[in-house]
């Protein structure tokens, strides 16, 4: 069960890099930057999964004998990439509004054209 | 043209060996040992007996945090003890990461003030505005021309009435996360984001001067300090205990003080998110272009 989770976490982040790498609309490297970004979070908490375990709280009227905690520090970890994730993705499309703004098109060869 | 072909063909080979070089480490990720085996660990026993709990046999680190997380951190949210007393440190940089973010954002947005009419447009509530510019200038009451519909442009009455609806049950979710987290999964991250969306809805439903009537982009700004301030003086407290930076400082260890952190990441993370989409909101200007198309 877990390999569908690894594969579908290199999957997305290629497709991330594929994005970041192929495309001219500066929005679609917005979206590819973020796709990676989700890749390696998915990553991340998989790193962490054991299967049949159960999420790292004392809710001790739902817990039984046979329960058990999966790792929470990976958790802990995604919860720092999230943030930076949707950080760097406000700065990149404040960066795009201005872009936008001063060259009134969001294609990057064109810019790079304009600038001479 | 060659050129061209030479590069996509490095990019279709660079991609090959991502996807190639995954998929062999997934299948070795997916064959090895999870990170920490919980499975010997006896839930029960540990949040009952925290003190006697034989902690010899315990192997990496996160075993020890699990092990060791009742008796000296009484949360009951072990990702939260991780976040909030053993990183604790971690979590205070990505606080400062996201005023970093904010600051980067106000300063690649920041606009020139052109014509007088641009500032008081904001109604002295704006950012990078003090108050004697505000009082100076008069501000400009938009409503005054238009017949109908007082201040706001009209928007669909459906929108408006869905808003009014959904607004106090996307803040009160949001802040039911970040209360909750204690002993359910969310918290002040992602609870903050969820409060945060409340900007959204009014944008929806009243358009821009709406936010801006709304909102206190300076106050929400200066909230942002106010929680990180408040979020190391929690994490301080403990010195005056003899103990560490984050440490539980309530000495008979039934209290948790992750939760006080939380609730300071909270408010910060939805100043901080409610400041971001306020400043993107007004970069975009989209009442001001419709102003003029009407006119």
């Amino acid at each position: 069960m877990i390999l569908i989770n690894y594969i579908a976490a290199f999957a997305l982040i290629a497709l991330g890099f594929y994005c970041m790498a192929v495309k001219k609309n500066l929005i679609k490297i917005c979206i590819g930057m973020g796709i990676a970004d989700y890749g390696a979070n998915l990553l991340i908490v998989s790193v962490g999964f054991h299967d049949g375990g159960t999420a790292p709280i004392f809710t001790i009227g739902e817990l039984t004998r046979a329960s058990f905690f999966v790792d929470p520090v990976p958790q802990a970890l995604t919860l720092t990439s999230i943030v930076i994730g949707a950080c760097t993705t406000a700065m990149t499309l404040s960066l795009i509004i201005r872009l936008k703004e001063k060259y009134g098109t969001l294609n990057s060869d064109e810019i790079r054209r304009l600038r001479g | 043209m060659n050129r061209k072909k030479i590069s996509s063909l490095v990019l279709a080979a660079s991609l090959a060996v991502i996807l190639i070089c995954g998929a062999a480490s997934a299948v070795q990720m997916a064959l090895g040992a999870p990170t920490y085996d919980g499975s010997g660990t006896d839930v029960t026993a540990l949040y009952e007996h925290p003190e006697s709990y034989d902690n010899s046999a315990a192997d990496g680190v996160a075993a020890v945090m699990v092990n060791e997380n009742m008796e000296k951190t009484a949360a009951k949210n072990v990702v939260y003890s991780v976040v909030f007393n053993y990183r604790g440190y971690d979590t205070l940089g990505e606080s400062f990461i996201l005023i970093g973010a904010i600051a980067g954002t106000m300063a690649i947005l920041r606009r020139e003030k052109r014509a007088p009419k641009q500032v008081v447009d904001y109604a002295g509530r704006g950012f990078g505005e003090t108050a004697a510019q505000a009082k100076t200038d008069p501000p400009v009451v938009s409503a005054g021309a238009a017949p109908e519909g007082g201040r706001y442009r009209r928007r669909p009455l459906i929108m408006r009435c869905g808003c009014d609806f959904l607004l106090p049950l996307a803040a009160v979710y949001g802040w039911y996360i970040v209360l909750h987290g204690a002993i359910s999964p969310g918290g002040g991250f992602q609870g903050g984001v969820l409060a945060a969306g409340t900007v959204l809805l009014v944008y929806l439903a009243y358009g821009l001067t709406g936010v801006r009537r709304v909102f206190h982009g300076g106050f929400l700004h200066a909230s942002e300090t106010l929680a990180e301030i408040l979020y190391v003086f929690i994490a301080l407290m403990g010195i005056f205990e003899g103990v560490n930076f984050c440490f539980n400082f309530v000495l008979s260890g039934t209290e948790e003080t992750a939760m006080l952190m939380n609730d300071a990441v909270g408010y910060h993370v939805m100043a901080g998110i409610c400041c971001l989409l306020i400043l993107m909101l007004e970069a975009l200007n989209t009442d001001r272009a419709e102003e003029q198309q009407t006119e």
